[in-house]
């Protein structure tokens, strides 16, 4: 009995840090149709600037200071992902945020560094009550929540400014007609928020210590307490976070900590699954055509010389490149089977997966261990249980897209981003169940894959491998652009501009989306099956979450829908990836010592770069908008009209 | 004397479907004019141009003189044309006279909200004048002043939306679509009560009308607009009695 209530003590506390997250989630998502990826960014700035004001400042003023730093650079997150006047969408919106937390965590690590900070919170003095420990701060920060939840509330009934946010909410639309500017109005929802989770943050590093990472699983644990209430009302998103801090307590006091996140996410899938029974995603009004918009297509047969071309050359080219270069040509083409499935996904539904660095894992660990064997009993390693490696690489997409199909089949029929943090919590579950399930995954030290990926014979490794991934994804584009010029693609091609629309002509919107969402699994599955006989080798350092993020950032470079541009985009990411490693492995730059983190600030902080600038000004990607500019550039030499504007007109 | 709103040659595309196509439209102060066409003819593409929520390809739109083209919503109500949207579009979480206040805050909304919020403050009582003026009109919204605004019928929500158009002070009203959805006894009122308005206080409405009676017996003048241009102007008597109008929208054979 007492264990019970300790951990419901201890699971109101950390649930009401959640609370506050999941509430500031709520306001924005509800003002402005926006889900905040970011959020969690200013839990870790509340917690990471107390830290540095609290040896010189009362611990109060420390903490005010950082939540007005963290509204303060909220207010400039809302300017730059609300966008330009009717330019940015929704969507965009989304990825600006991601963006906004990949470069704030690039900073944080770069003031900070990597290791995690805490300080003393109000009293080390715990309250014996009837053998219930109870830390004042406990007490501290669930009073502070409730009392912020309501403060909150009678803001958003009371005040003309609250009723202005609530008005928002109801219909946009409604709200610029009447005159009010729905832009200062998401500026003013953002800080309200920002300085929300910088109080939970500020409130929760003495109890948990904060580094520039802990931002997702913040974010990823604040969208789940939201999400209890279906994202729309505070004082559910109050009593989702009191939920889930409890359970998550449950887990760690009577099964096993290491799957407290784990379970507590999962009960979190399943409630949204649950409540998406009786809604219909055929609601949802969202036009992606800003993003998108359809090509002329060049005649079949034209298109499938051109990439047969390209696909020989490609795999001509794996067997003239120095061995070295030899892995980061191969990595090229197993990412672009994965960017290849994820921009048809953000593209054509509307959809974003920060997930598809998780189906890649799965890809790559059932190749792995489906080849080993396994035997519970004595560690894994059974050669007598493994099978053949070439069946077992055929194996990974199918085990990647089952497992997308159980999370999409209720999450796509439910308007919103719901999937994007679905596939987060997937990836962080998928990384951890790595550590978690040592006895298959080998935990941190991985699998060694002894027998090769042979066929008839011929070993595939090297270069061999190379030009094998880039014949599939030759393969894999054939398929993709027919599939755009189908019948059914045309119908993507209805989803895309308009699903309300497509609903109303008879395109099953959630059927389709979640066939897309298949799709993108699967080219991640075989990617990962493959990566696996790249090296012989898979461990859980190949598959960070920035990996999803990495995947993301190639679809935007190569325009959202554009599977040409998806390949392109990968190319240029890994390559630009592969020279800011070698600039951040250098000791100085410009005469400026360099950090150890160096690389991982490099790459986050140009990653998230890339994905702000790209949605704010080249909405279509950036490798068409070089495109546009070129083809513009050709057509004023030639005074011609150019193919694209002929074919406009 | 200037025009109240004076549009000219506008172009609204979206896409690469053309919405208007060099429409021209001027309303003087204390008109009344009906913009009448079919579905799809530009009317609402038009009244949304106005009032700022769809930027114009090309052409200008005036209000007293000055170039609002492309300017947000917000502008346009400071400079005093205030729509009524299609459907109402009433904020239904907030009681009705939630709704009615928001109408005035959006008057003294600029980009700044705490200079905004103070302005609105400065204005409180004004506001106040300004809502029993509204409560005196329509009584019936201050029965329902603390009913949340999706809890009431289509006809109050429509008076709602109305009443809030009017609590930014507006030179003239543009309202879309007025009766639709709502029983013929209902849209009698209402209109007697914007005729009232229009005479009392002298404010100016730019009406888009389905119903092409309720248009013309309303409004002193009329636009016809066919697939984006204007096929007929005139005074509404006049516009009635064309036979082309006659058969196309008053459902009858030549007169």
């Amino acid at each position: 009995m007492t264990t019970f209530v300790q951990l419901v003590v201890v699971g109101l506390s950390t649930g009401s840090a959640f609370a506050l997250v999941g509430i500031g989630l709520v306001l924005v998502y509800r003002t402005t149709g926006i889900v905040n990826f970011a959020q969690g960014v200013f839990a870790v700035i509340g917690g990471l600037v107390t830290f540095r004001l609290a040896d010189d400042l009362p611990l109060a003023v420390a903490m005010l200071v950082a939540i007005l730093v963290a509204g303060v650079l909220s207010s400039v997150l809302a300017v730059v992902a609300v966008g330009f006047r009717g330019r940015t969408t929704n969507l965009a919106s989304i990825i600006i945020t991601l963006g906004a937390s990949f470069l704030a965590e690039a900073l944080l690590l770069l003031e900070f560094g990597d290791i995690p900070r805490t300080y003393r919170g109000v009293s080390d003095h715990a309250w014996n009550i009837h053998g219930v420990l109870v830390q004042p701060q406990y007490v501290l920060i669930a009073a502070v929540a409730l009392a912020a939840a309501v403060g909150l509330t009678l803001f958003l009934r009371r005040t003309i400014v609250g009723q202005a946010l609530v008005a928002c909410s109801d219909s946009r639309r409604a709200a610029e007609l009447v005159g009010l500017n729905i832009r200062s109005l998401a500026v003013v929802a953002f800080v309200g928020a920002g300085a929300l989770c910088a109080l939970a943050g500020s409130l929760l590093a003495p109890s948990s210590p904060m580094t520039y990472s802990s931002d997702v699983a913040i974010t990823v644990n604040g969208f789940a307490a939201a999400v209890f209430g279906g994202l729309a009302s505070v004082r559910l998103a109050l009593l989702g976070g009191y939920a889930l801090g409890i359970l998550e307590q449950f887990v760690v006091g009577y099964i096993n900590p290491q799957y407290s996140l784990i379970i507590a996410l999962i009960v979190m899938l399943a409630l949204i699954g649950w409540r998406s029974r009786g809604e219909i995603a055929a609601a949802g009004h969202q036009a992606h055509a800003a993003v998108h918009r359809a090509r002329v297509p060049w005649p079949a047969p034209v298109r499938l010389g051109l990439i047969a071309a390209a696909t020989v050359f490609a795999c001509w080219l794996a067997y003239q490149l120095a061995p070295f270069d030899v892995s980061l040509y191969d990595r090229m083409g197993l990412y672009a089977l994965v960017a290849v499935g994820l921009t048809l996904l953000m593209g054509f539904a509307g959809q974003i997966s920060l997930g598809q660095g998780a189906f890649f894992l799965i890809g790559a660990y059932t190749s792995a261990i489906l080849t080993v064997g396994i035997d519970p009993d004595r560690r894994l390693v059974d050669p007598e249980a493994g099978i053949s490696p070439v069946l077992a690489v055929l194996a990974a997409p199918v085990v990647a897209a089952a497992i997308a199909a159980v999370i999409g089949l209720p999450l796509l029929r439910l308007r919103g981003h719901y999937l994007a943090f679905a596939t987060l919590s997937l990836h962080l579950i998928a990384f951890s169940l790595l550590y978690a399930w040592d006895r298959f995954s080998g935990g941190q030290y991985g699998i060694s894959v002894t027998k090769p990926l042979e066929v008839g014979g011929w070993v595939v490794r090297g270069a061999n491998h190379a030009a094998v991934v880039w014949a599939l994804v030759g393969l894999v584009l054939v398929l993709a652009t027919n599939l755009v010029h189908s019948r059914v693609g045309r119908a993507l091609q209805a989803l895309a501009t308009d699903e309300a629309s497509a609903a109303a002509s008879g395109v099953g919107v959630a059927s389709y989306k979640l066939r897309l969402f298949v799709l993108a699994a699967a080219l991640a599955g075989i990617g990962g099956g493959l990566f696996t006989f790249a090296f012989q080798f898979v461990s859980p350092e190949a598959f960070p979450v920035v990996l999803s993020v990495e995947f993301v950032v190639m679809v935007a470079v190569g325009g959202l829908g554009n599977v040409y541009g998806a390949v392109a985009g990968t190319i240029a990411i890994l390559y630009l990836e592969q020279k800011l490693r070698e600039l951040g492995a250098r000791d100085a730059l410009a005469g400026w010592s360099l950090p150890d983190a160096a690389p991982t600030v490099f790459s986050y902080g140009v990653f998230g770069l890339i994905l702000i600038v790209i949605m704010l000004f080249f909405p279509r990607g950036l490798l068409p908008a070089l495109g546009d500019v070129t083809a513009r550039a050709t057509a004023r030499i030639s005074r011609r009209p150019s193919r694209a504007r002929a074919s406009a007109s | 004397m200037t025009a109240l709103v004076e549009v000219r040659d506008l172009v609204v595309r979206y896409g690469p479907a053309v919405a208007l196509d060099g429409v021209s439209l001027t309303l003087g102060p204390g008109e009344r004019v009906a913009l009448v066409g079919a579905n799809g003819a530009g009317k609402t593409s038009l009244l949304n141009a106005v009032c700022g929520v769809v930027r114009p390809a090309a052409g200008t739109v005036r209000i007293a003189g000055d170039d609002v083209t492309g300017r947000a919503p917000t502008h346009v109500v400071r400079r005093g044309v205030t729509q009524v949207p299609e459907g109402r579009q009433v904020f239904p979480s907030l009681p009705v006279e939630a709704n009615l206040l928001l109408g005035a805050f959006g008057r003294s909304f600029r980009t700044e909200i705490l200079t905004s919020t103070l302005r609105f403050a400065r204005r409180r009582s004004e506001a106040r004048r300004q809502l029993e003026r509204i409560y005196s009109l329509l009584p019936k919204l201050y029965e329902l002043r603390d009913r949340p605004a999706g809890r009431t019928s289509g006809g109050e929500q429509q008076m709602v939306a109305i009443g809030r158009a009017l609590m930014a002070e507006p030179r003239a009203l543009a309202i879309d679509e007025l009766s639709l959805g709502l029983a013929p006894i209902v849209v009698e009122q209402l209109a007697r009560f914007l005729l009232r308005l229009n005479e009392e206080d002298g404010v100016a409405i730019l009406l888009v009308e389905q119903n092409a009676v309720l248009a013309f017996d309303l409004c002193e003048r009329a636009y016809v607009l066919e697939t984006g241009r204007i096929a007929l102007a005139g005074d509404s008597a006049e516009i009635r009695d064309r036979p082309e109008v006659h058969s196309a929208y008053l459902g009858g054979g030549p007169a």
